[in-house]
């Protein structure tokens, strides 16, 4: 399978972080796997048409995160999944998020502002739903 | 004599070459077929190979008369780095064609996250037959600069009484200098690999597409360089073969005839490989994506 990203140049998001996200993102749903290599910095900056900085940030984060290595010889190689703490299911709970959002017609960014309003709210006990902010973010769409 | 020694392999390179490209020429996809992006790419290949063959014929039509103007004591020895300083020439344009390739210009831009290195683009026939005529050109001029008078151009044989030479005889005077060619060339030609295997894929085309152009240019890198080091290694061993030959009598001369045969082969061999066709882009798969970000 060929994994692609897509960088929008005019988009409000940097373009490094459209670049970590996505491979943050790959690495999560199993895209790439550990021990995948990913292109070098120059190779991913030429075919992007973007500063070899702005990947080499990226790749710099991604590292910082634990997902991906890089090593003189072999260069960037994926580590591993994201780490998901002690509950395997919050994988399918994220799958399972993203795609009731799509279904209400959601756009990808709406999703993820979703998620950051639900990080922002007030940590809840466990168990209970941060409804509030979730609330507050549909009634911006 | 010596006229038609040119004039007969180049025909024959040129009737080769005019074939090669009918060939071709009833099977590459048409422009028309393909997305927009990879057929300017492909002109912009094309037309810095050609250029990259022209710059070479130029080095090797003006190179012999500048160098017998630079006269450095020994001229004659310097003309046998005229066939790498050609392939020089040729690596130059193809850097500047990777150079320039054309860049994703489009508000929204793609890129495959697979790693690609120089073993993904290096074909390996061209790759194993440039490193065997690199090890034969540096097996011929240690075993010529063995064999060779101590001047380094002739070749002497008999006793102190009966001793006969012959020349020119491609010793260190000959060997070193191309043999120092070669080596710039070799290293030029990885350079100019690293430098196709880093340029931006062509927006919107397919992994097999962008693989084949990759391979194709790797192979005008290479068929470049083989051509090169054949055409310094095969006059090597005519020149040593023919003189061999005429100091030397029964096996010995036998081999001489031998050594300068695969010498003269060698350099037709050079020639030839300049008509070697490049990979081909391959016709578009049925449902392919549009490019991504064209406008």
């Amino acid at each position: 399978m060929s994994v692609q990203i897509q960088v929008d140049v005019g988009s409000a998001v940097p373009p490094y972080e459209q670049v970590r996200a996505q491979l943050a993102g790959h690495v999560a749903s199993g895209h790439l796997r550990a021990g995948d290599r990913l292109p070098t910095v120059r190779t991913l900056a030429a075919d992007l048409g973007i500063a070899v900085g702005t990947v080499s940030r990226a790749y710099r984060e991604l590292e910082s995160q634990g997902l991906v290595t890089s090593r003189r010889r072999t260069g960037t190689v994926v580590h591993g999944a994201v780490p998901t703490g002690s509950d395997p299911g919050l994988g399918g709970a994220a799958t399972a998020l993203v795609a009731r959002a799509r279904a209400a017609g959601l756009h990808d960014e709406r999703v993820v502002d979703l998620v950051r309003a639900a990080l922002l709210a007030p940590a809840t006990p466990a168990g209970a739903a941060p409804s509030g902010s979730r609330a507050r973010d549909s009634r911006r769409q | 004599m010596a006229s038609w020694l040119l004039v007969v392999p180049l025909l024959l390179v040129a009737v080769v070459a005019v074939v090669v490209l009918v060939l071709l020429a009833g099977a590459t996809v048409g422009s028309a077929d393909l997305l927009e992006t990879t057929a300017r790419a492909r002109r912009h290949a094309v037309r810095g190979s050609v250029l990259a063959v022209v710059a070479a014929a130029v080095v090797a039509a003006v190179g012999p008369s500048a160098l017998a103007n630079l006269h450095t004591g020994a001229p004659h020895a310097a003309f046998a780095t005229i066939p790498a300083l050609a392939g020089l020439a040729h690596l130059a344009v193809l850097a500047l064609t990777e150079r320039t390739w054309p860049h994703p210009s489009g508000g929204v831009r793609s890129a495959r996250l697979a790693h690609r290195g120089l073993a993904t683009v290096t074909p390996p026939g061209l790759a194993t037959a440039l490193s065997a005529t690199s090890a034969a050109l540096l097996l011929t001029v240690v075993v010529a600069a063995v064999l060779a008078s101590p001047d380094g151009r002739s070749i002497t044989a008999g006793d102190q009484q009966h001793s006969s030479s012959a020349g020119p005889f491609p010793g260190l005077p000959y060997g070193l200098p191309a043999l120092a060619a070669v080596a710039v060339l070799l290293a030029a030609s990885i350079l100019v690999l690293r430098l196709v295997v880093a340029r931006p894929a062509v927006e919107g085309a397919d992994a097999a597409t962008d693989s084949a152009l990759r391979r194709a240019g790797a192979h005008r890198v290479l068929r470049g360089a083989l051509a090169a080091t054949l055409l310094t290694t095969g006059p090597l061993l005519f020149f040593a073969g023919t003189a061999a030959n005429r100091v030397h009598d029964g096996p010995g001369g036998v081999a001489a005839v031998v050594v300068g045969s695969a010498g003269a082969l060698a350099a037709l061999a050079g020639l030839l490989a300049l008509t070697l066709p490049a990979p081909r882009v391959p016709a578009p798969q049925p449902g392919a994506p549009v490019a991504v970000g064209r406008s």
